[in-house]
């Protein structure tokens, strides 16, 4: 048996003539979590309604738990979904919206349905109708319902959107509670990158459907780790030196800025070397790549290459 | 599919629809039981069938607006999308199935009602009719709630909104779209290269199939009713066809409406 939970092949939806998710390979391993980044109809939500069954594909197909095609259907209670908000009753409390989808599993334990909003931080016996909670609280609730069954996989579409900083740590904090003490396999989306470095360990990049970039937690540190920036009069020069430095980890940004990403204690040697051969530093600056702009320098460059296609 | 009617069925006690059909259910109760109970003695005496009719006609008007609820509880709100891999169906089957039962068991409640109402002893109300003649009308009423409940179902997928699906069952229902529906049905006849018919399929879901089985209904000087006048098995074969017919159709759009 593969290590794959999740594996794509070549998924495809396509909406009169406009493919919102376009030929997409992901394989996700038992025990991941898998962030999925992509800014507002990407495809993101598409892809993930067709992962939980809400949606098929027109193109490709899928596989889990070693099953493919309708058979999947029989694991119904091993996944679990949250897909954008929430869908909840709003007259009823908690427990017993929790209560419906559990009926509908075939579960009747209550104790467990208490222990599930207990562990997103809600009260089983908050008597209010889930309209009177705040939007945290909604979208906890949403994770506990997706939670009943004791899943294996949970596909979660944009879970913090619309939290506040609170709320947002307090998801955080449920998600990798579970992926750590449950090993549940974690396929989340969201349209900010920062947050969800935090939470999964690897991470895919959607761009108009297609899933132009992958890497790890590692490697996207190792993408947005700490520079020091030199603005210089002469570039090439500047760049010359620093190669017989023997630096090689660097990058010209422009025609007078270029990045070192190595011996960053060493700054004061590398400035008195390039100013000892005559090239005119005009500024040191050191600063680290945001996670954003390493997503839109890769989202970016997609565009470009599609435009120039 | 259990689970899933247990799921619906604990929604559905659980929301309002459910606590207005039963508050309006009782309140009209205890008008007919009063009426029959000699409110108003000045009163002609009627028949039990009539009796029975008010019971029905109260439920039939109020199944476009039950059915819409008992069927869409999960449309609204997304709850749907909380339950993976709809493409077995399950779950939209389950939302017909549950349809069917709630109506079923709604039928009974009434007719139950229906012949406690029967079995009263009455000031103004006489009793003459014969139990066959009851049962033939009960059998009518009921196989008309079925047929009602699946026209819903369609209108509502049709239109992909609970409220639209329920206004036009509702003026289909009462007869105000009983043209349309004639229209509708001539024109299929004719398609289909039918020159002539005895299947009215608009007719099997009004109250006109209803009331032209009751002559003291349409001269308003006879109440009782001691025979039926029209071809009871034949209305009801028609009725099971359109049910059949409309089921597939239902079928058909909730496996269509899965797979997207």
């Amino acid at each position: 048996m593969d290590d794959f939970l999740l594996q794509t092949n070549a998924i495809t939806k396509e909406f009169k003539n406009i493919k919102a998710v376009d030929h997409i390979d992901l394989k996700l391993k038992r025990g991941e979590v898998y962030g999925l980044i992509g800014r507002n109809g990407a495809g993101k939500t598409t892809l993930l309604r067709m992962l939980a069954g809400l949606a098929q594909p027109t193109e490709g197909n899928y596989t889990l738990f070693g099953l493919s095609g309708k058979k999947i259907a029989a694991l119904r209670d091993r996944v679990g979904v949250l897909i954008e908000a929430p869908g909840l009753f709003g007259n009823m409390n908690a427990m017993q919206n929790m209560k419906v989808k559990a009926m509908a599993l075939g579960l009747k334990e209550d104790d467990y349905i208490r222990e599930l909003l207990s562990s997103v931080g809600l009260s089983s016996s908050d008597k209010r109708p889930v309209r009177d909670y705040s939007l945290g609280m909604k979208q906890r609730l949403g994770i506990a319902m997706a939670l009943i069954g004791h899943p294996d996989l949970l596909l979660l579409d944009e879970p913090i959107n619309g939290l506040d900083p609170e709320g947002i740590i307090e998801v955080r904090e449920l998600l990798d509670k579970l992926s750590k003490e449950q090993n549940i396999t974690i396929l989340i989306s969201s349209h900010i990158l920062e947050e969800l470095s935090k939470t999964a360990t690897r991470f895919g990049i959607i761009n108009r459907g297609r899933l132009i970039s992958e890497f790890t937690r590692e490697e996207l540190y190792e993408e947005c780790r700490q520079f020091i920036e030199i603005k210089t009069e002469d570039i090439d020069s500047a760049s010359t030196l620093i190669e017989r430095m023997g630096i090689r980890d660097f990058k010209i940004v422009d025609k007078t800025t270029l990045k070192i990403y190595e011996r960053l204690d060493a700054v004061g040697s590398v400035i008195s070397e390039l100013e000892n051969n005559g090239v005119k530093v005009i500024s040191v600056d050191t600063g680290r790549r945001s996670l954003e702009e390493y997503y839109i320098s890769l989202v970016d460059h997609d565009d470009k290459v599609t435009a120039g296609k | 599919m259990t689970d899933f009617l247990k799921s619906r069925l604990y929604i559905h006690l659980h929301s309002k629809s459910f606590k207005i059909f039963f508050a309006f259910s009782v309140v009209w109760c205890i008008a007919c039981l009063l009426t029959v109970l000699g409110v108003e003695p000045d009163k002609e005496p009627i028949s039990s069938a009539y009796g029975l009719w008010c019971f029905m006609e109260f439920y039939l008007s109020a199944i476009p607006v039950a059915v819409a609820y008992w069927y869409g509880d999960l449309i609204p709100n997304r709850f749907e999308d909380n339950f993976p891999f709809k493409f077995d169906h399950k779950l939209s089957f389950s939302a017909v199935l549950f349809t069917m039962l709630m109506n079923l068991f709604c039928v009974v409640i009434f007719l139950i009602l229906g012949i406690i109402l029967f079995l009263l002893p009455s000031k103004v109300v006489v009793y003459h009719n014969d139990p066959l003649t009851i049962f033939k009308i009960s059998l009518v009423f009921i196989a008309a709630s079925f047929v009602r409940c699946l026209l819903v179902i369609i209108l509502i997928e049709l239109t992909k909104s609970r409220i639209w699906g329920t206004i036009f069952a509702y003026l289909c229902i009462i007869g105000v779209s009983f043209e349309l529906l004639l229209s509708i049905e001539a024109a299929i006849l004719i398609a289909a290269g039918v020159k002539s018919s005895s299947f009215p399929i608009s007719s099997s879901s009004i109250y006109q199939n209803f009331s032209a089985l009751m002559p003291g209904f349409r001269n308003r000087e006879q109440w009782v009713v001691r025979d039926l006048h029209a071809d009871v098995s034949g209305i009801l074969l028609k009725m099971v066809l359109y049910f059949a017919i409309a089921a597939i159709l239902a079928l058909i759009l909730i496996r269509r409406k899965d797979k997207k």
